[in-house]
């Protein structure tokens, strides 16, 4: 075979094969590159992947090669194709069996290899909105001086004063998080948040104040500007508000739509059940040593009491979230190298025929040259 | 000429592949799937799966007496070879097939052989909506979601024996013992803080509660009557609580306990905070004239305790809200609401029970109350701290993110326990081999007849083949 017929066949082979692989993969990234840009060089690892498995197979072409040179041509077209099939979707088999055990212990379980691998696109859009909202609630309530906004959501995790912010946050909910008995949390986040758990998860560790927290006016922070510890509830780790619904029959008065009629008065905005509510929840923060806020919604039939955590006017979120916002750097890094695996799985074939049509090319052009080396021997 | 007997050998051969196939290839085939129809019956599973092993094993064995006979009986007539294989295979089908014909069938009884699908349907239909009304753990014996509150250790139901010395008549009680598996247990023989109740205590605890209250119904008596007297008697001075009260092993064990309970008088401290929040606010004020004035202009009848609060917020201590409270006369669950149900509240919710130290209710003397007494306690106080209350208005997962189901009657749960229990125990034993019977039936006479087919279709490509030689050196 002609030796410049074989280069070009050899080079659009090549092409074919891991170059069109690593373009899909980079194609099926876009989402998490866009959403998380903030986040390098860690969203880059999904390329880094790839990279690696690049120069094992430049490494692998160039052994192959030789040895065809060689006259081994067919067991050396053989090992690489056997090769590419283990660097493609060989590696994934691997990281499929062994990935769900080692992301559920690295996470507590808080999060699942599966969920992740088919739906990366949308958890990137969550991860991505974790810093963001962060973000946000901290310029709002003064924790991140608002004057910055602009460079805080354009530098985003990169910037260091959001990564401190995060971090100190993070590190006070901790220390409160860890003092609550294993056996309650097992109990609240499995469902079984009952009224004396309730009890005991508010009342158990007697709400000392943990970890230095770095606030903002008003709050966490001691006349001297300095941070100081400040105190959680059980609320504030949890997802969501508590919510109770009362009859709006029980206060039935006794004459006809006279509760009707009270009731939108005595819950307007600002108007006197506000202040007693304000008034009621100073009351429970002296109780439980963190604020806890009481949002009332009524309507014919019913009053809806809610109790919602000082977790967003502090700007956190639950502790669950705050433990991924704490770690998104590691998350995204380990979402951007799924889609990495669709490229792998879905093109692996590629490689395989495109290394296979490599070996033929090869036999071919190494054994012409010989016979054509023998003649002149001869 | 040789292309005719080539195709013809070919022929045969594909036959000769299809018919053994249809023989025990295809047998093992149903048999998985009978397999893994059982997978989804649990209680089968296991043993359905270790008769499949028996009776693929069986297969091997057809398979390694066809290489030898096919190595030692070379000389015989095919069919003779055909003939000691069908039989070997029939063997293998046959023998379970009698004996559950013949022995277990007649020891189950028919009836169950016929409807053991269905028994097994209901069965879990029972199983699910008892270990979903009551919240319990799917796993029967129960589930230990992690020690006690205190820190304190947990056992199995055999710990523990002796009880304190200088009460050497009382010797250490485990609630529950007799029940087969399962069961965590704090020092003091009360159910550990973490441990959710599977299908075998939840019904152990129904069933001794509803079964003592009927014995003291038949007697003229009420258990709760009887329980407390029993305990107001150990009350007394002298009785063997107060005396066990004054341990120093209890007195630790109290101190221990007291920072996982919330007091009466952290209470008192709590709801003065709370009130004095509430009444430092401007709009205290306005509500109160507001009030005051629907008082006078409606004629409300507000007691003087509560006009006295609004008018006079001053210091809110309890025993001004207390009071307040108490003039209302509210009705709680059909219980007026004054100080001493609010205490019993407390108790309920907010008091601890040490796992150490022994409850009261251990040093009851009869026998059956204290049962009834430890029935009681689990089913109710532990089942509301674990969120599988099994004795009340409301029972299962009574928590803040649900309000729990309607109970079962006694009736409802007599009969939901005998059919789970029968089933659970019947069918572990007799329903694998039923299924694997479904499964054997219908193509046991198959097997022989493909075994044979497939002989004969080798006899026959061997015929061509031995035709393609001749031909050969004929050439």
């Amino acid at each position: 075979m002609n030796k410049t017929l074989a280069t070009v066949l050899k080079t659009a082979a090549y092409i074919l094969g891991l170059p069109v692989i690593a373009a899909f993969a980079f194609y099926k990234s876009m989402p998490i590159y866009r959403l998380n840009p903030s986040y390098q060089p860690y969203i880059l690892a999904g390329l880094g992947l790839i990279l690696l498995v690049g120069i094992l197979y430049i490494i692998a072409a160039a052994v192959t090669g030789a040895l065809t040179k060689r006259g081994k041509g067919i067991g050396a077209t053989v090992a690489l194709v056997v090769f590419s099939l283990v660097l493609t979707a060989g590696i994934w088999f691997g990281i499929d069996r062994y990935g769900a055990g080692v992301v559920g212990d690295a996470t507590q379980y808080t999060l699942s290899y599966d969920d992740y691998k088919d739906n990366y696109a949308e958890k990137a859009e969550i991860h991505s909105e974790l810093l963001t909202g962060f973000i946000e609630m901290n310029i709002k309530n003064g924790r991140l001086n608002p004057d910055k906004a602009k460079l805080y959501r354009s530098q985003g995790y990169m910037n260091e004063d959001v990564r401190s912010l995060i971090l100190n946050s993070y590190d006070s909910m901790t220390e409160a998080y860890s003092g609550y008995s294993g056996l309650l949390i097992n109990f609240a986040s499995g469902g079984r948040m009952t009224v004396p758990v309730m009890i005991h998860l508010l009342f158990d560790g007697k709400n000392s104040p943990s970890a230095s927290f770095n606030g903002y006016t008003g709050e966490g922070r001691g006349e001297d500007g300095k941070d100081r510890p400040i105190g959680w509830t059980i609320l504030d780790m949890q997802e969501g508000a508590i919510t109770f619904t009362i009859d709006a029959s029980m206060l039935d008065l006794g004459i006809d739509g006279l509760t009707e009629a009270l009731v939108p008065i005595l819950f307007a905005d600002g108007g006197v059940m506000a202040e007693l509510i304000a008034g009621l929840e100073d009351g429970v923060e002296a109780v439980l040593g963190a604020p806890v806020y009481i949002l009332v919604d009524y309507n014919q039939s019913n009053i809806t009491v809610s109790l919602k955590p000082s977790a967003e006017t502090r700007g956190v979120y639950d502790y669950k979230n705050m433990a991924w916002l704490s770690n998104n750097q590691l998350l995204v890094a380990l979402l951007s190298v799924f889609p990495v695996r669709d490229a792998f799985y879905m093109l692996g074939s590629l490689l395989i025929i495109s290394s296979l049509f490599v070996g033929i090319v090869r036999i071919k052009e190494y054994s012409s040259g010989k016979q054509k080396r023998g003649g002149k021997e001869r | 000429m040789d292309t005719l007997t080539r195709m013809k050998m070919l022929i045969f051969r594909v036959l000769k592949v299809t018919a053994y196939a249809l023989g025990i290839p295809l047998m093992l085939y149903m048999l998985s799937r009978a397999v893994s129809a059982a997978g989804g019956y649990g209680l089968i599973a296991e043993g359905t799966k270790t008769a499949f092993s028996y009776i693929a094993l069986g297969f091997v064995a057809v398979a390694v007496l066809q290489v030898i006979v096919g190595l030692s009986l070379k000389k015989f007539n095919f069919l003779i070879r055909a003939l000691i294989v069908a039989l070997a295979a029939s063997a293998v089908v046959a023998v379970p097939l009698i004996y559950i014909e013949a022995s277990l069938k007649p020891k189950a009884g028919a009836a169950e052989a016929a409807g053991y699908t269905a028994k097994l349907d209901r069965y879990y239909r029972d199983l699910n909506s008892f270990v979903g009304t009551y919240n319990l753990s799917s796993s029967n014996d129960g589930y230990n979601a992690g020690g006690n509150i205190d820190g304190s250790y947990s056992f199995g139901k055999d710990a523990g024996s002796s009880f304190l010395s200088g009460f050497e008549d009382f010797e250490h009680y485990t609630f529950g013992a007799s029940i087969g598996n399962g069961g965590v247990y704090g020092a003091n023989g009360l159910y550990s803080d973490g441990y959710i109740f599977g299908y075998d205590q939840a019904s152990y605890i129904l069933r001794t509660y509803h079964r003592i209250r009927a014995e003291y119904e038949k007697a003229g008596l009420d258990a709760d009557k009887a329980l407390l007297d029993a305990l107001l008697s150990l009350d007394a001075a002298d009785s063997v609580w107060s005396r066990y009260k004054n341990t120093a092993e209890f007195i630790g064990s109290a101190a221990n306990s007291e920072k996982y309970s919330v007091s009466v008088q952290e209470l008192k401290e709590k709801a003065e905070a709370i009130a004095g929040g509430i009444s430092d606010t401007a709009a205290y004020a306005a509500v109160a004239a507001l009030i005051d004035g629907a008082n006078t202009v409606l004629g409300l009848g507000l007691p003087d305790e509560i006009k006295e609060l609004l008018n006079n917020p001053g210091n809110m201590t309890y025993e001004r809200l207390i009071t307040a409270v108490e003039s209302l006369n509210l009705e709680i669950g059909g219980r007026t609401l004054d100080e001493g149900l609010l205490l019993e509240y407390v108790e309920e919710y907010a008091s601890y029970q040490s796992s150490t130290a022994y409850p009261k209710i251990f040093f009851i003397e009869n026998e059956s109350l204290r049962e009834y007494a430890y029935a009681k306690y689990e089913g109710v106080k532990h089942g509301a701290f674990i969120g599988s209350v099994l004795i009340g208005d409301r029972v299962g997962a009574v928590s803040f993110g649900s309000s729990g189901s309607a109970p079962m009657s006694y009736s409802e749960l007599e009969a939901v326990f005998s059919n789970i229990e029968r089933t659970g125990e019947s069918a572990p034993e007799y329903y694998p081999l039923f299924a694997l019977r479904d499964a054997l039936l219908k193509y046991a006479a198959l097997i022989p007849a493909a075994i044979i087919l497939a002989y004969y279709l080798a006899h026959l490509e061997n015929k061509q083949f031995k035709k393609l030689l001749k031909g050969g050196t004929a050439k």
